[in-house]
């Protein structure tokens, strides 16, 4: 049901659009930008949120069992390190994540290693450094600050949360059951285990990003991006500008850099850091996304410790950049 | 089971002393960030264009949004003339004049405060200028060559070489060169450096070229044309040509106030542009720019000398000697020269300084009047101090040309004027041991000398 809800969504927002360009009929301004950034988010991520369900698939059902695991250091820290480099090797963005990293639990990762992995592998990958570096280059420290910074926060989240007693008391109920069930329940055929992953992932995270895309663009209509410009040159108050910026952007990793690109030169180097270190982990597309996985008092926690990290990215960049 | 329970005392600690040790270590990189003031993060300085031409800039950018910067604040060493300007987190200090060669130059600003915050700090940039590449034209026994060089020690390259070479003069990617025929007319090929093609142009009549000169934007030639029939066959007579090299290969004649082709004593164009001077037959000193066809009557002059490297004025001839004719204002000056050593001097060819100096060829007698001295003096009005003397006063010195930025003076000189023998060239004949020297203006230390003339900066 939630799978055509998704869907339907969204044919239903891009034939508005078509609609409308056709008729002559006009929307105010307001409802037009909504439409369009919406659809924009959509469009961005709907490629990722296929890639990763496909990769998804890949872990739980093409890969021999255990042969992530095989090859992973048996040191946890060590462990969620080699983890947050998976990154390197599977290009996705921080929406096509989600499924994968949902994935990697069910094949038999634990939950903080999963989220180290959901939260370095939008930073840590070839796409993003390339396009950060066609962006800013070197200049400021700004590129080595996200790789760094993007590694750090993954790490300590994930040694944070591997000290919980109770893993599963982290997950949705539903996700949580999720795991619980048996391999053999997914179906017979290696084929039809992975429709029935395909449709069961694609009708968990569509609507949410349906949602979290719609959200967004309301937040962004509804706040001028001028007072948050405003901002810039103060060493705090850009840094929370950029965070609440990146928040309600919630622009793909992969081309995040692009879209800071021109406000660097009115905010400081460290906020636009803090924006490439942030926005990739936390904004409302992704927490409706990962609102599918994990608790809201779990989703609280990290955006805390993510957000504290980030700033201090930040402020560590201005202070030596 | 609440939530809070299912965490755990390990877990719930190690998330309080986290969020604890964040709060803290973001508290202390945000003070010290409020201590520090502004950063310098980057600069941009095009090193070659500071030397080429004023009004150049090095922007300095900070790491965050700077209040304005007043002119006080800011300091450049070696001293020059400049203006600053303040926009986000860009210093832009523009200079007025064109920056020495080869110099390091070093930019403080100092009391830099945020637009938010008033914790001053100072930025500096230190960067270093650009040796220009030098040409010049070096005449052989079989053939001659048009060489490159540098302002110091002895490395030169030949980058074109061929028979009879009459003139030549740099464009932006070209060389234009004259060569001399057996019939003594003139040929005229542009020589890409890159990749050494040659190409013939078509002039608009045979005869002889003279008064070559380029743009320094790089992309106008001009050169005067002589119709090698003499009497009732003669098209051109000292005739005024350019060629736009961004609109093809074809010469047109400049046009006068009458808008027809004139004929001229001597001409020159404005450094950094494509506008012309020139005096015509008439001993009218035109201002002409050929791309709109206007043209400005600047009054009635003797003969043509050279215009300043600022391009502001140029030295002119009259009834009564040299004069200094303000481009922007049309006011004349008499160039009187001050004493050298005490004793008259008696001026010739003159260039004006940026400065309102003068560079200037003068002679002075010995107090027996028997002999004079062939020297090249810097006059600041008042006083003249010696740049340049042949050795033992035997040569002479035929022409002298000041660089763009007024730092360096090439001198073309003939050692030993009694020993010289001519290249028996049928134009712009030089004597066989024609020697250019290079002179630092403000120590007057010969850097450099070559075989060789025509230098081109």
């Amino acid at each position: 049901m939630w799978l055509g809800f998704g869907v339907v969504g969204i044919a239903a927002l891009l034939g508005i659009r078509a609609f409308l360009e056709g008729s002559g009929f006009s929307l105010p301004n307001e409802l037009q930008d909504l439409l369009t950034l919406s659809i924009s988010v959509v469009i961005e991520s709907l490629p990722f949120v296929i890639l990763g369900i496909l990769l998804s698939i890949v872990v739980q059902v093409w890969l021999p069992d255990g042969i992530l695991m095989k090859y992973l250091p048996r040191n946890p820290v060590l462990r969620r390190l080699c983890i947050s480099m998976f990154g390197i090797f599977l290009p996705v963005c921080e929406c096509g994540n989600v499924p994968l990293a949902r994935g990697l639990i069910v094949g038999g990762f634990t939950v903080p290693e999963s989220m180290t992995f959901l939260l370095a592998a939008p930073i840590v990958n070839p796409i993003t450094i390339i396009t950060t570096h066609q962006a800013f280059g070197f200049d400021d420290g700004i590129l080595v600050a996200r790789l760094l910074g993007g590694l750090a926060i993954a790490n300590i989240i994930g040694w944070l949360f591997s000290l919980h007693p109770r893993q599963d008391a982290l997950l949705t109920s539903s996700f949580a059951a999720e795991c619980r069930r048996p391999a053999d329940e997914h179906g017979h055929s290696r084929t039809s285990k992975s429709v029935d992953i395909f449709i069961r992932e694609a009708s968990v995270i569509m609507p949410a990003l349906f949602i979290g895309a719609l959200v967004a663009g309301a937040i962004q209509v509804a706040v001028p991006r001028d007072v948050l410009v405003a901002l810039g040159s103060n060493p705090l108050w850009s840094i929370l500008a950029m965070m609440v910026l990146a928040f309600v952007i919630a622009v793909c990793s992969n081309v995040d850099a692009f879209f800071i690109l021109p406000f660097a030169n009115t905010f400081m180097p460290g906020s636009i850091a803090t924006f490439l270190v942030f926005g990739p982990i936390i904004d409302i597309k992704m927490l409706a996304i990962l609102r599918t996985t994990f608790t809201t008092r779990v989703l609280v926690q990290l955006t805390v410790v993510v957000g504290l990290l980030s700033a201090l990215v930040g402020l560590v960049v201005n202070y030596v950049a | 089971m609440s939530p809070t329970s299912t965490e755990g005392p390990a877990f719930r600690r190690a998330l309080a002393l986290t969020v604890g040790a964040l709060v803290v270590l973001c508290g202390v990189f945000l003070a010290l960030g409020y201590l520090q003031g502004p950063k310098l993060s980057s600069a941009q300085v095009d090193a070659k264009g500071v030397v080429e031409q004023g009004g150049q800039q090095v922007r300095l950018f900070a790491n965050q949004a700077v209040a304005q910067v007043k002119h006080s604040q800011v300091s450049i060493a070696p001293a020059t003339g400049f203006t600053v300007s303040t926009q986000g987190d860009i210093i832009a200090v523009q200079f007025d004049s064109r920056l020495k060669y080869a110099t390091d130059y070093r930019v403080t600003v100092e009391g830099v405060t945020s637009v938010y915050l008033a914790q001053p700090s100072t930025i500096d940039y230190t960067f270093t200028t650009a040796t220009p590449k030098l040409y010049y034209l070096d005449r052989g026994d079989t053939a001659d060559d048009i060489v490159t060089t540098g302002l110091r020690g002895s490395d030169r390259a030949i980058v074109y070489s061929t028979p009879h070479i009459q003139d030549f003069a740099v464009l932006d990617e070209f060389l234009a060169v004259v060569t001399l025929g057996d019939d003594h007319t003139s040929s005229l090929s542009f020589v890409n450096t890159d990749t050494s093609v040659v190409e013939k142009v078509r002039l608009p009549d045979t005869g002889s070229i003279s008064a070559l000169d380029a743009s320094a934007a790089g992309n106008t030639l001009g050169f005067t044309l002589t119709s090698a029939a003499a009497g009732l066959g003669q098209k051109n007579n000292s005739t005024l040509y350019t060629i736009d090299l961004t609109a093809g290969r074809a010469a047109n004649p400049v046009l006068g106030l009458d808008g027809q082709p004139i004929d001229v004593l001597g001409w020159q164009f404005l450094p950094g542009t494509g506008t012309l001077l020139a005096l015509t037959f008439e001993r009218s000193l035109l201002l002409i720019d050929p791309a709109s066809g206007t043209v400005t009557p600047f009054g009635q002059f003797l003969s043509f000398d050279k215009v300043a490297p600022d391009g502001l004025s140029v030295t002119m001839t009259d009834t009564f000697g040299e004069v200094s004719l303000d481009l922007s204002t049309g006011e004349v000056t008499r160039l009187e020269p001050s004493p050298v050593d005490g004793a008259r001097a008696f001026q010739g060819a003159t260039a004006t300084l940026p400065n309102g100096d003068r560079i200037q060829k003068v002679v002075v007698p010995d107090p027996t009047g028997r002999r004079f001295s062939s020297l090249l003096v810097y006059d600041d009005g008042t006083s003249a101090r010696i740049l340049y003397q042949t050795p033992d006063d035997g040569g002479s010195i035929s022409d002298f040309t000041v660089s763009p930025n007024g730092q360096y003076v090439a001198i073309e000189t003939v050692p030993d004027a009694s020993a010289s023998v001519s290249d028996g060239y049928y134009f712009d004949a030089r004597a066989t041991s024609v020697t250019t020297v290079l002179v630092d203006v403000d120590s007057g230390a010969q850097t450099r000398s070559v075989e060789g003339f025509a230098l081109r900066w």
